[in-house]
């Protein structure tokens, strides 16, 4: 059983394959659960999004009826607009605010850094769950820790989530500071570990040609940093996309009774939200699959767009 | 930039980001009275284990933990298992259709879960696994994004040693018991913390499929601790520093892997 590809050996597909057992064997259990909890389900999304389903249970094929209903509704628009600005702002506001942190903690000592990055990673790992229940109750208007703080420095009170024009904004904070994939605390480790893996050689030879403390941060630091930038901004918006736990958990006023999440009057519905409402407590399952074949359309194109860039910066 | 300066705006910062968890703890050990007090008391002048004593007065408790538990070790110890074996073998082992079916595997990680999240529930409903561990566990037995991070992982492990151990007479099941393990013992730590973290605070999926209270994992628990009257925000942080303290020990004891990053200069490989 080796895998040498002699010229004598037989070629056809077949004995290729039973060559090659081992390696099905290996990748069985991922294949199945692939075709049966990914594939099969996609494959039902993708019909439930061409057909009528309400309240009532699944119905017949209806063409694009559910795509053109939510084009109609304007809880989808809002929705959308607010999907996009939570991703421009809650990706945008992390890296920056990464690359920021991370260039102040370059210089630092050691043990000091990892401190550093051990107070931004921590509310990662006390989970999303956590702290959007930990923000909602600093957020809550009477008795909350922040407006308490806003009053010593003069300014509020604020109604923060209870604040249609301050809700969203809220809640990118939160995610800003916590959230695991995107916040400040995986993205500070990551530019961080980018910055280290740099060769002091070509500070050192800049030095010499005379380059300046900017003139090396703009010609050295940023280029070599941008394929971890990208990747940032690829995982980011894939995650900020798909966001549900933090706006259920921070804008729902029970349990079971989620349909008074997502508000106040709408200003924190995002897509995701939007089709979970659709799909579990609306039940109008058509409209929600068509919604989420949006949702997956948008990220798909970012995706694509970002990896573009990714392959071609990569290499350096 | 002066070093005082740097250390200003990254020590406030860290302030800032630990304060939620600082507040988490002290609210979780005021009484009702002390936790509306204004001004807000920024160190509880009374601490009190009350809320804790509550929390384990509810029967379900107990319950919900080893629900959060069981779930949590099943996906991380069946992820272990399928992650080597399939980021081995799309790494290492040549076969027909190898390239197409990692790409398609990747392609998946990019797809929302709202997507085929109904569908599922569909098929959980056919098959008579809504409510039950089997579908929170099967469907999470092999996440494609531990495969794809074994694959990384193992495409640096030399081929050399994977050679010697075929010359021996080793089949490729033996060889990735004594060789292939053993050299990845970083791998395995990192996807088993990631995975293990990542199931005990799965939040959207046990909210759709489970439906009865002794059922609940943690974080779908401590989401219905809010209430549509008054909630009691004792309890909840109590509630929310309960469900912490493993992750911060998890975290704690396996610092190095958390904190070092990886660098994305040779992802292409």
């Amino acid at each position: 059983m080796t895998e040498t590809n002699t010229a004598t050996g037989d070629r056809t597909l077949g004995r290729r394959i039973w060559r090659a057992r081992w390696a099905y064997l290996f990748v069985l259990v991922p294949a199945v659960l692939f075709l049966v909890f990914e594939l099969y389900p996609f494959i039902r999304a993708t019909g439930y999004s061409v057909s009528s389903w309400t309240i009532r249970g699944p119905g017949e094929f209806v063409g694009l009826e559910n795509y053109a209903a939510i084009f109609r509704d304007r809880i989808f628009w809002k929705a959308l607009m607010n999907t996009i600005a939570y991703a421009v702002i809650v990706v945008g506001g992390s890296v920056g605010l990464s690359l920021v942190l991370s260039a102040a903690m370059y210089p630092l000592a050691t043990r000091a850094k990892s401190f550093f990055k051990m107070a931004f990673y921590l509310p990662a790992v006390a989970s999303i769950v956590v702290v959007a229940l930990v923000w909602r109750w600093m957020y809550q208007p009477a008795f909350g820790l922040f407006n308490h703080l806003a009053a010593i420095i003069g300014i509020g009170p604020f109604g923060f989530l209870t604040d249609t024009s301050q809700s969203l904004a809220s809640i990118m904070l939160m995610q800003i500071f916590s959230n695991p994939t995107i916040g400040i605390g995986a993205s500070v480790i990551l530019v961080l570990a980018a910055m280290n893996s740099i060769p002091t050689h070509l500070y050192e030879a800049a030095m010499l040609d005379g380059a300046g403390t900017v003139a090396r941060f703009r010609r050295i630091t940023v280029p070599l940093l941008r394929p971890t930038v990208v990747f940032l901004v690829i995982i980011g918006t894939v995650e900020a996309f798909r966001e549900f736990t933090a706006i259920y958990l921070m804008t729902s006023s029970s349990s079971g009774q989620a349909l008074s999440g997502g508000g106040p009057f709408y200003s924190t519905t995002t897509l995701a939200y939007y089709t979970y409402v659709q799909a579990f407590l609306a039940r109008q399952v058509g409209v929600a699959s068509a919604a989420a074949m949006v949702l997956l359309a948008i990220v798909f194109v970012v995706a694509v767009i970002q990896f573009r860039r990714f392959n071609t910066e990569i290499e350096y | 930039m002066p070093r005082i300066l740097a250390y200003v705006i990254v020590g406030s910062m860290a302030i800032a980001s630990l304060m939620p968890l600082y507040w988490m703890f002290t609210t979780s050990l005021k009484d009702q009275a002390a936790y509306m007090a204004q001004p807000p008391e920024m160190l509880p002048g009374d601490p009190t284990l009350a809320n804790f004593g509550q929390l384990f007065a509810n029967p379900n408790m107990l319950r919900w933990i080893f629900n959060s538990a069981f779930v949590a070790l099943s996906v991380t110890g069946l992820n272990l298992v399928f992650a080597t074996l399939a980021g081995y073998a799309f790494a290492k082992m040549s076969f027909p259709g190898r390239r197409w079916m990692f790409w398609i595997y990747l392609a998946t990680m990019m797809v929302p879960f709202q997507v085929t999240i109904f569908a599922l529930f569909q098929l959980m409903v056919t098959i008579g696994w809504v409510n039950t561990y089997w579908a929170l566990i099967i469907p999470a037995m092999a996440l494609p994004y531990n495969v794809f991070l074994m694959r990384q992982f193992m495409h640096t492990l030399p081929n050399e040693i994977l050679d010697a151990g075929r010359i021996d007479g080793c089949s490729e099941i033996q060889l990735v018991r004594r060789v292939v393990v053993p050299m990845s013992t970083n791998g395995l730590a990192v996807v088993g913390i990631f995975t293990f973290i990542t199931t005990w605070n799965n939040f959207l999926w046990p909210l759709v499929i489970l439906n009865t209270e002794e059922m609940r994992t943690l974080p779908i628990a401590l989401s219905t601790f809010q209430s549509t009257n008054e909630t009691d925000y004792g309890l909840l942080m109590a509630g929310g520093v309960l469900m912490a303290i493993p992750m911060f020990m998890i975290f704690f004891a396996f610092q190095r892997y958390f904190l070092q990053g990886v660098t994305f200069g040779g992802l292409k490989g």
